[in-house]
């Protein structure tokens, strides 16, 4: 994966072998230098990808050199990122499953809690519903009192 | 009788015109629509299947755009195709 340096034309290209690094890791790795730089993506052959990178500024050898290394980098990066993703599917599908399972209507009821099921909306056994100036006005009063 | 004026933008007469040549497996058809949707109103821009590749033509840009245009295209290409797999 040798990357070749055309500073006069201010590109870097890169041949990365789709047998290591698959081609949606290529693109990831790609995706993420948009920012800096100029990317375009090729086949080239005995199944390899074309990667050139050119400057959105004049770059001297050596930037251009550092930043194909840095693709490189990014390279292992995104497939490391792909391997672990694979690994822990199972797992990522059994947390949002839990999680959606806990939020459904009824099941989040505390344990102990005794079913209501006799109960009229218009209930109000706590007294929620009774305006503050009505609850606490004789209290009012009595504190005046003492 | 008055004169036509001649269409300019601010960054001169739209005259330049160039050719990108993109691999069609990394750049498919839906992912360069939307960069010509997005780019329209710096040049013309014509998209066209050859064989393997996508060829798309820039016309009627500005100096100032032309030399930034089809890299910038390209890579906004690439990111609505990362986006819409």
């Amino acid at each position: 994966m040798n990357p070749s340096i055309q500073a006069a034309n201010n590109l870097a290209r890169i041949q990365v072998d789709e047998k290591l690094f698959p081609r949606d890791v290529v693109v990831s790795a790609a995706y993420m230098f948009l920012d800096r730089c100029y990317l375009r993506l090729e086949k080239a052959p005995k199944r390899h990808v074309l990667v050139q990178i050119k400057g959105k500024k004049k770059l001297s050898k050596n930037q251009l050199s550092n930043l194909a290394e840095e693709f490189e980098n990014e390279l292992l990066h995104q497939l490391i990122r792909r391997q672990v993703a694979e690994r822990t599917d199972g797992l990522r599908e059994v947390i949002v499953g839990r999680a959606l399972f806990s939020a459904e209507p009824g099941e989040g009821e505390a344990e102990g809690a005794e079913p209501q099921e006799d109960m009229d909306y218009l209930d109000d056994p706590l007294g929620i519903a009774v305006p503050w100036e009505e609850k606490y006005k004789d209290g009012e009063k009595e504190e005046k009192d003492q | 009788m008055a004169k036509k004026k001649k269409k300019t933008s601010k960054a001169g007469p739209r005259k330049q015109s160039a050719t990108l040549r993109l691999d069609a497996a990394f750049y498919p058809k839906a992912a360069l629509q939307k960069a010509r949707e997005a780019f329209a109103h710096l040049a013309e821009i014509e998209i066209r299947r050859q064989g393997k590749q996508q060829v798309i033509k820039f016309g009627r840009m500005s100096a100032a755009a032309a030399k930034k245009l089809p890299d910038e295209f390209a890579n906004y290409a690439l990111s609505c195709a990362v986006v819409e797999e």
